[in-house]
């Protein structure tokens, strides 16, 4: 390839030094990812305007910096509503959404995944099929076609992020349930005629724990982007309600002259994402070295 | 031969489920006739209407169906055209095609090298830098880089035209987002496959016979790290179309994702449906192909299955 051989030479020889891996925990992104969640739950606390209470003498006013003042840090849009105000309501749907969206496809695919793997034969067969076709399926098709014949809702939409989900999970805990049934200590608990249901929820399921958590939290950032796209088509959360995803599609007609609309949602989902990456592939590293060096998603 | 066989039947019987799932998903519950015809409709037009595109039929009969008519190249009727939906996305899917060729050549130009360097600087600040701008990439909603780049290079500085399809020049903006995406998941997995095979014997004992660094790592290292590579490209098919729906939607590029989307709005469900079994068909066909060529780069793959 075009890697430069000067510093390819020096690259193969240093190796060996460079080799140690020093690697980050995943504190630094998922604390402050808990923190955006956490002060968009408690949003009402806020002493903030409504996320809807419109000033039409305030309108399309910029941030501060940018010749805004301290009634409105954020600026305000179209309609004069506080962008600051809606920017953390926004994120409170959004967070929601992700959250029950991430719960569902949980549910769904650890038990998918888990029965696979442990039961094998005709369940796995099954199941290894339903994800292969599921992948198959582009998202964002699949999901305006159940929006088309189903019409828009909050269940609907976050039934479509689980459906959308819920293979990640159920194809990665399949391959861990499958090592884990040949353990030494599985075996043994069969032996001692320990039903399947009991060996799956006591023994199989707290041994792929730490996978469910960092697929959990690589698909918040998922979710969180699967909604804003969904809103941004017309497809999501609609008016009155705000989220991120909304924001940015009414803020679209605005964005020549107020940029602001548009960057702050924007930027918003883009960190939450990068935040959730980050600390899934931190978290993966810790709890499995092995499966670091091979990250592939 | 036998490798190729079992593929194909391996494939073919995944787009048959996911044709199912999808017919099944985007039925069960709903009520598209009443979306269609609006809530003021009579009771009586509603059945009439349903009973006309077969919707009061049992599920399973009409999960047959449409496995049947697909079989057959048909992909129904579209409800808003009035024609058949397969000459309709005829008609787009080159310009979806287009859009995402370039983005997977990009994203295979730019990514590999990015992967490559990465490798040779594990655990650097280089590596780390280079991964960070590749899950940026992954992590930044796409129809959000796309509006950043109209306003930027649009409406700004004005460089590059934003908007319709014709010409060459109006690839560049669309073509460039989209292709962040395939950047990002093919830069990571190039570093982590040529991290793996750098540490091989193989590579080890080329350096030993005093081959150049720029062969080893080029001819030797690459191409054993580039299998797990092609597989991803072929993964990417199915996020480059999810991708594309909504960069086409801002740019107005009359591709099948703005397409699906202006049908949405016309409760056009048969052109829905029909746009996503031809997703899942081209999604399906392309991991066919990467099996088959996976099979012919890595003779152990061939042997094993035969």
């Amino acid at each position: 390839m075009t890697a430069p051989s000067g510093a390819a030479a020096r690259g193969v020889e240093r190796r060996p030094v460079a080799r140690r891996r020093r690697r980050m925990g995943a504190a630094p992104f998922l604390v402050p990812l808990a923190l955006i969640g956490l002060v968009s739950f408690i949003a009402p606390l806020f002493p903030l305007k409504g996320p809807n209470e419109q000033d039409l003498t305030a309108i399309l006013l910029p941030p501060i910096g940018f010749g805004g003042d301290w009634a409105h840090p954020l600026g305000t849009d179209q309609l004069g509503r506080d962008m600051l105000a809606r920017m953390i309501h926004g994120g409170r749907l959004s967070f929601q959404i992700a959250i029950a969206g991430v719960v569902c496809a949980g549910l769904i695919g650890a038990t998918a995944g888990i029965a696979a793997g442990y039961l094998r034969g005709w369940v796995d067969v099954v199941v290894t099929r339903l994800i292969d076709a599921q992948l198959a399926l582009p998202f964002l098709l699949l999901a305006i076609a159940i929006i088309a014949t189903r019409g828009q809702s909050l269940p609907v939409l976050i039934g479509v992020l689980a459906i959308a989900g819920w293979a990640q999970y159920a194809r990665v805990l399949r391959a861990d349930s499958l090592a884990l049934r040949e353990r030494p200590f599985v075996t043994g608990l069969r032996a001692t005629g320990m039903s399947s249901p009991r060996i799956i929820l006591f023994h199989v399921l707290p041994n792929v724990a730490p996978t469910l958590v960092v697929i959990a939290t690589l698909e918040v950032g998922t979710m969180i982007i699967g909604e804003g796209a969904l809103s941004f088509l017309g497809l999501g959360v609609t008016a009155p309600s705000v989220s991120w995803g909304l924001m940015l599609a009414e803020g679209r007609n605005y964005l020549q002259e107020a940029w602001w609309l548009v960057v702050f949602p924007g930027v918003a989902i883009g960190v939450v994402g990068l935040l959730a990456n980050l600390g899934g592939d931190a978290l993966r590293s810790r709890y499995d070295p092995r499966k670091a060096i091979r990250s592939t998603s | 031969m036998i490798h190729v066989l079992s593929k194909l039947g391996s494939a073919a019987v995944t787009f048959v489920i996911a044709v199912s799932l999808a017919v099944v998903l985007s039925s069960v519950g709903g009520d598209p006739v009443a979306n269609l015809l609006g809530p003021l409709a009579p009771k009586e037009q509603v059945e009439a209407e349903r009973a006309a595109l077969g919707l009061d039929r049992p599920l399973p009969v009409q999960v047959i169906s449409t496995l049947g008519d697909v079989a057959r190249g048909d992909l129904g009727t579209s409800l808003r055209y009035e024609q058949p939906c397969w000459d309709i996305i005829k008609s787009r899917f080159p310009q979806s095609l287009k859009l995402m060729v370039f983005a997977l050549l990009l994203g295979i130009l730019v990514g590999v090298p990015l992967g490559v360097i990465a490798a040779l600087r594990e655990n650097t600040i280089v590596d780390r830098l280079v991964m960070t701008i590749a899950l940026t990439g992954q992590s930044f909603p796409l129809y959000w880089l796309s509006m950043m780049a109209v306003l930027l290079f649009s409406l700004k500085l004005g460089w590059l035209p934003a908007g319709r399809a014709d010409g060459w020049s109006h690839i560049v903006l669309p073509g460039v987002v989209l292709s962040l995406l395939p950047i990002g998941r093919i830069a990571r997995l190039t570093r982590a496959s040529m991290s793996r095979v750098l540490d091989e014997d193989y590579i080890l004992a080329a350096r030993a016979r005093g081959l150049s660094a720029t062969r080893t790592v080029g001819i030797h290292a690459l191409r054993n790290a580039a299998l797990p590579v092609v597989t991803i490209i072929g993964l990417q098919a199915g996020g480059l179309l999810s991708g594309a729906v909504t960069v086409e939607v801002v740019f107005a590029w009359p591709g099948l994702g703005s397409l699906a989307v202006d049908a949405v709005s016309f409760r056009d469900f048969k052109l829905v449906q029909a746009i996503v079994i031809f997703g899942a068909f081209i999604f399906v066909t392309i991991n066919f192909a990467v099996d088959v060529l996976y099979g012919i780069l890595d003779p152990r793959i061939r042997l094993r299955s035969a």
